[in-house]
């Protein structure tokens, strides 16, 4: 598959590469001074927070207190059931897996070609959230425009 | 009433599943894919072989749980309402996009990021460095699914509270 593809990859990654780059260079250029300031922003905001919930925390703690033996017993025996469930359902889960694993191989041939040319844009978590964005904005777009 | 009752079931065991997923989806790339490199290597050699087991076990099984809930949810209703009246309705419209989005998520969790993740686990206990194309593709899934979570979540929610988007 990826064999069948490679001149359309190669170009699309030619194509790409630059705007890679470009994209890469606005989010240094613009994104990481925005999340610098928002945080310098919001440092005396949570300094205030922390300032006053920690006494509220003391109050929630001293009144929490007989509350967490009864939650943990509880949790214990919630535990002792999934533990219990486990070594039950080991082996339907084991069987799942290998059905599923039987579509790993043409799946990851697909996959790859597809998101080989995207490498770069793909590469930052920042970069990542603001092109969910921008594909949600297209949808919502596209949506609006074929049902006017 | 039952019908109601049924439904209610199937999307609050898909919400909870999704919440799990999707949740140690942005612990994976928001936390542990940019702490990880900071770590020591017996450090980290130790979380790849005591935590990231653990999270992968939930986090593939609840995409698998979320994957069915959901499917069994839209099938339901269907049969609920009538074919006739939900295909093409304002939810059903919404929740397809959102299910053909979760849908290529959840391939990617059970056929890219489990399968190499498998194996850089593996090269960890045994010891050695693990493949970077393993570690490439499996990021570059996860980054993937994180990019689609959020038109995702939008057209999942849209379904039930943004008729408007179809009007």
């Amino acid at each position: 598959m990826e064999a069948l593809l490679r001149p359309f990859l190669n170009v699309m990654e030619a194509l790409l590469k630059p705007v890679n780059a470009i994209l890469q260079g606005v989010m240094e250029a613009l994104l990481k001074p925005i999340f610098s300031a928002i945080e310098a922003l919001l440092k005396p905001f949570y300094d205030i927070m922390e300032a006053a919930l920690n006494p509220l925390m003391s109050i929630y703690s001293m009144i929490a207190k007989p509350l967490v033996g009864i939650l943990e017993a509880l949790l214990k025996a919630a535990m002792s059931v999934y533990e219990l469930l486990l070594p039950i359902l080991s082996f339907p889960l084991q069987v799942a897996e290998m059905a599923i694993s039987l579509f790993e191989r043409p799946y990851a041939a697909v996959f790859s070609p597809i998101y080989r040319p995207f490498g770069g844009i793909l590469s930052d978590h920042r970069m990542v959230i603001v092109m969910g964005l921008v594909s949600l904005g297209v949808c919502i777009l596209v949506i609006r425009l074929t049902h006017l | 009433m039952a019908w109601e009752y049924y439904l209610g079931s199937l999307r609050w065991v898909h919400i909870i599943a999704g919440i799990t997923w999707i949740g140690l989806l942005y612990y994976f790339n928001f936390v542990q894919t940019p702490s990880f490199p900071k770590f020591e290597g017996s450090s980290r050699r130790d979380a790849f072989i005591n935590l990231v087991p653990t999270a992968l076990w939930w986090f593939r099984w609840a995409a698998l749980v979320t994957m069915f809930a959901g499917v069994a949810w839209i099938l339901s209703r269907g049969v609920q309402i009538g074919w006739d009246g939900y295909v093409g309705s304002n939810a059903f419209n919404s929740i397809t996009i959102g299910a053909g989005l979760g849908t290529i998520m959840f391939l990617n969790v059970w056929l890219i990021i489990w399968p190499n993740q498998k194996k850089i686990i593996q090269a960890n206990k045994d010891g050695e460095a693990p493949d970077p194309a393993w570690v490439a593709a499996a990021g570059q899934a996860s980054r993937v699914n994180t990019l689609l979570s959020i038109p995702m979540l939008f057209f999942m929610v849209a379904a039930r509270h943004l008729a408007v988007l179809w009007s």
